[in-house]
């Protein structure tokens, strides 16, 4: 990119470029470019920029930065994409799909602008150079970028070279859609992460708990416009985690704040985990069924389509209520107050038996209850135990995951990291199970549901008789690999080393 | 990434008309297409306004398939490159004959490019040769354009034996009439005896046009230049049923 004078004239340009040859004008039009990625910068990470062009000539995506593939790649499309799916070329979702997994799209900066193409054209008309030229409103900056036209790049260095030396321009570092206004741009890894770095072991129970929660309610305030616009089932998903690290601190820690302040957030806490549990089930349905069914053969899969465009409807049906409840009163009155119990400094003088106790005390005793917990409710469970019993173990897992999440730092003891490396392995296991368990019911469910309706024959019952017995299988195995996995979470003897801690 | 070849034994058929419109009409839908103007005329590169010429010739791109990245040109399409054509392909022949395993050549030669495009289109010279042969395997399609004439008939069933005989498993073979003026009784008769009795014949009938002569002046495929030209309105057409038979509209959308 080459930054001009505003005033430069096309004609005048074009005649300093190469003045031998002929040059033709196209525009000026309006247009527009994106930089795509999703919020979390998965593409930036990776040194990769997908730019989505829309131009009088019509849209197109480029992708650029493969170390592989210096040339960048340019695909035409009609829209810009959402999802991987959605991308126009198999070699695009080749390169991206797993670089974005489930994440959308979303623009992270637009240029806005006049277009003015000019071509360069040889003695039989063909073109041999396209530079554009880019007016952004408000006489911000007249830039000027050559196109590569593959076999013409010898024509091409020469005009960017002229373009440098003799129009007098001024040659840009980088694309200032990716890096010219990098203040507008926040830093890659800008999402922070659920651990809270610098938690004093000494300080108060109720300061460094407040500090906890202020900080998943920041997290989860940044994923609130995300969960209502839908672009990306991710922000709900990590809503409803923050949701529950919250819930688990308040439940796991007691004794910190007083009951009566605490009951009403209670009552909201359980009413947001129920309007976004319904709705994370259908997007976590959406997401997994189709994978499910593409693995059956492509006779069976075929017949199973009326079912996931169910699936799709049911949860654009989801969110839409979702986005209801959460567009009311109730939510922003709610979420206020959230806020502002978390501002409000702890009284000094707090009569909860543990607000004025060091935070380390309190988290050492939160989890050696919480490690106990799991130790009893594993030893109960056999090959012959219900669902139910996994269901309630994988929630106490969870829950100790947070509060060693949540204290890691401040107890500091080698032993929780071996915890955490043992927990992952058995919550895996008992994510698994319960997960192809819950989704063979929800198959089961509706298929039901849409057999009542008439919309699907007994050729797709058959494929999903074959579905639901295939995850069946494969929740079994799920359930044999859980004694072993959980005798290693016991073999870290968590409870017995902060007994001494 | 989908091969197909515009192949006849007989000229002067329609074939660099066909290349050239499909892979036009192919760009215009967003798919990345590369030409590859295998004639030693150079017919397309021309109607392309890209000089016959690739440095090293015939014998470069044979013995480096790396090369072919770079003697490849963009064209004035969007989504359409083109590999030239060069005088040196006249001894193709000759040249795949001092390779190893000949007949297998030009699909590495491609090899090359396969992530760069989504469909490429080989614009085939006339007559049945070793070269023939090596692109037989390059391709997934044939597609053979016909006159309208028992003559034509003939030397497609000559080629559809010799196709069962020695055809790579591969090789889908699909035909179409090309050059029908309405005005001839023979044409007429052919097409109307033809028509719907051959499983490989496509419905598509290219008429006789003089639009389509003038790509040669005016260098630019005729949809983009006269797209309500009935000619051009049959290339789409065609271009629909070619990608029926490819099942590209499912391969798209794994």
């Amino acid at each position: 990119m080459v930054c001009l004078p505003l005033d430069v004239a096309v004609t005048h340009l074009a005649g300093q470029l190469w003045p031998s040859r002929p040059w033709e004008a196209h525009g000026p039009t309006r247009a527009r470019r994106d930089w795509l990625d999703t919020f979390d910068w998965r593409l930036l990470r990776r040194g990769l920029r997908l730019e989505y062009q829309d131009t009088a000539a019509g849209a197109r995506l480029q992708l650029s930065g493969e170390p592989a593939n210096p040339a960048p790649l340019e695909v035409r499309c009609t829209a810009t994409p959402r999802f991987c799916d959605n991308l126009p070329s198999a070699a695009l979702r080749r390169r991206l799909c797993g670089v974005l997994e489930v994440r959308a799209l979303l623009a992270r900066r637009s240029l806005q602008g006049r277009l003015t193409e000019l071509r360069l054209l040889d003695t039989s008309g063909k073109i041999r150079v396209r530079v554009e030229l880019w007016r952004l409103p408000r006489g911000k900056a007249c830039l000027a970028r050559v196109l590569r036209l593959r076999g013409f790049d010898k024509d091409a260095r020469r005009v960017r070279r002229r373009l440098n030396a003799r129009a007098g321009g001024r040659a840009l570092d980088a694309d200032p859609l990716f890096e010219g206004h990098a203040s507008l741009v926040p830093p890659p890894g800008a999402y922070p992460g659920w651990k809270l770095s610098g938690l004093c072991p000494h300080a108060r129970t109720d300061d460094a708990m407040r500090q906890l929660l202020a900080h998943y309610r920041g997290i989860m305030d940044l994923n609130v416009a995300g969960m209502l616009e839908a672009t990306d089932s991710e922000f709900l998903h990590d809503f409803r985690v923050g949701l529950r690290r919250t819930r688990a601190l308040l439940r796991r820690v007691p004794g910190v704040f007083a009951e009566a302040r605490l009951r009403p957030f209670h009552a909201d806490q359980r009413w947001l985990s129920s309007i976004t549990g319904a709705v994370r089930d259908a997007d976590v349905h959406a997401l997994v069924f189709p994978s499910y069914v593409g693995a059956l053969d492509e006779r069976e899969a075929r017949a199973l389509a009326p079912l996931l465009a169910h699936v799709q409807r049911q949860r654009g049906e989801a969110h839409e209520r979702l986005r209801e409840q959460l567009g009311a009163a109730r939510f922003a009155r709610r979420w206020q107050a959230w806020a502002r119990f978390l501002d409000t400094p702890p009284p000094r003088g707090s009569r909860q038996p543990q607000a004025r106790a060091p935070v380390r005390s309190s988290a050492v005793r939160a989890l050696r209850k919480a490690a106990s917990r799991v130790s009893r409710e594993g030893r109960r469970i056999d090959s012959r135990s219900p669902p139910e019993a996994y269901h309630e173990l994988r929630k106490s897992c969870k829950n100790l995951r947070y509060l060693i999440d949540a204290f890691q730092e401040c107890i500091d003891l080698p032993v929780l990291d071996r915890c955490v490396r043992r927990l992952k392995k058995l919550q895996e296991v008992l994510g698994e199970h319960q997960d192809l368990d819950v989704h063979r019911a929800a198959l089961l469910n509706l298929a039901a549901e849409l057999s009542r309706q008439g919309g699907l024959d007994a050729q797709a019952r058959a494929a999903l008789e074959r579905l639901v017995a295939e995850l069946g299988s494969r929740s079994a195995a799920a359930r044999q690999r859980f004694a072993s996995e959980f005798r290693g979470f016991r073999e870290v003897r968590l409870h017995k080393t902060l007994a001494g801690a | 990434m989908s091969v197909v070849a515009s192949y006849s034994i007989k000229g002067g058929v329609g074939k660099t008309t066909t290349a050239v419109n499909l892979a036009w009409l192919a760009a215009s839908q967003g798919r990345r297409v590369l030409l590859w103007d295998l004639d030693p005329q150079g017919a397309a590169s021309y109607c392309l306004r890209i000089d016959a010429r690739v440095k090293g010739g015939a014998k470069a791109l044979l013995r480096h398939p790396g090369a072919v990245a770079g003697a490849i040109r963009a064209s004035d399409h969007e989504g359409l490159d083109l590999l030239p054509a060069d005088f040196s392909y006249r001894h193709m022949d000759t040249l795949l004959d001092e390779q190893q395993r000949p007949k297998k050549r030009l699909r590495k030669v491609l090899g090359g490019v396969v992530d760069d495009y989504d469909l490429v289109l080989l614009d085939c010279p006339p007559g049945i040769s070793l070269a023939s042969e090596s692109l037989f395997r390059a391709a997934g399609l044939l597609l053979v354009p016909l006159l309208p004439s028992p003559l034509a008939m003939r030397t497609l069933e000559q080629l559809e034996r010799h196709l069962a005989r020695k055809g790579p498993a591969g090789l889908s073979l699909a035909c179409f009439f090309s050059m029908a003026d309405s005005r001839r009784r023979l044409h007429k008769e052919t097409i109307a005896v033809t028509l719907g009795r051959r499983r490989n014949l496509l419905r598509t009938v290219i008429p006789y046009a003089s639009d389509v002569e003038l790509m040669s002046v005016r260098r630019a495929p005729l949809a983009s230049y006269a797209p309500r030209n009935p000619a051009a309105q049959a290339y789409q057409r065609l271009w629909a049923e070619v990608q029926e038979t490819l099942g590209e509209e499912r391969a798209l959308a794994n």
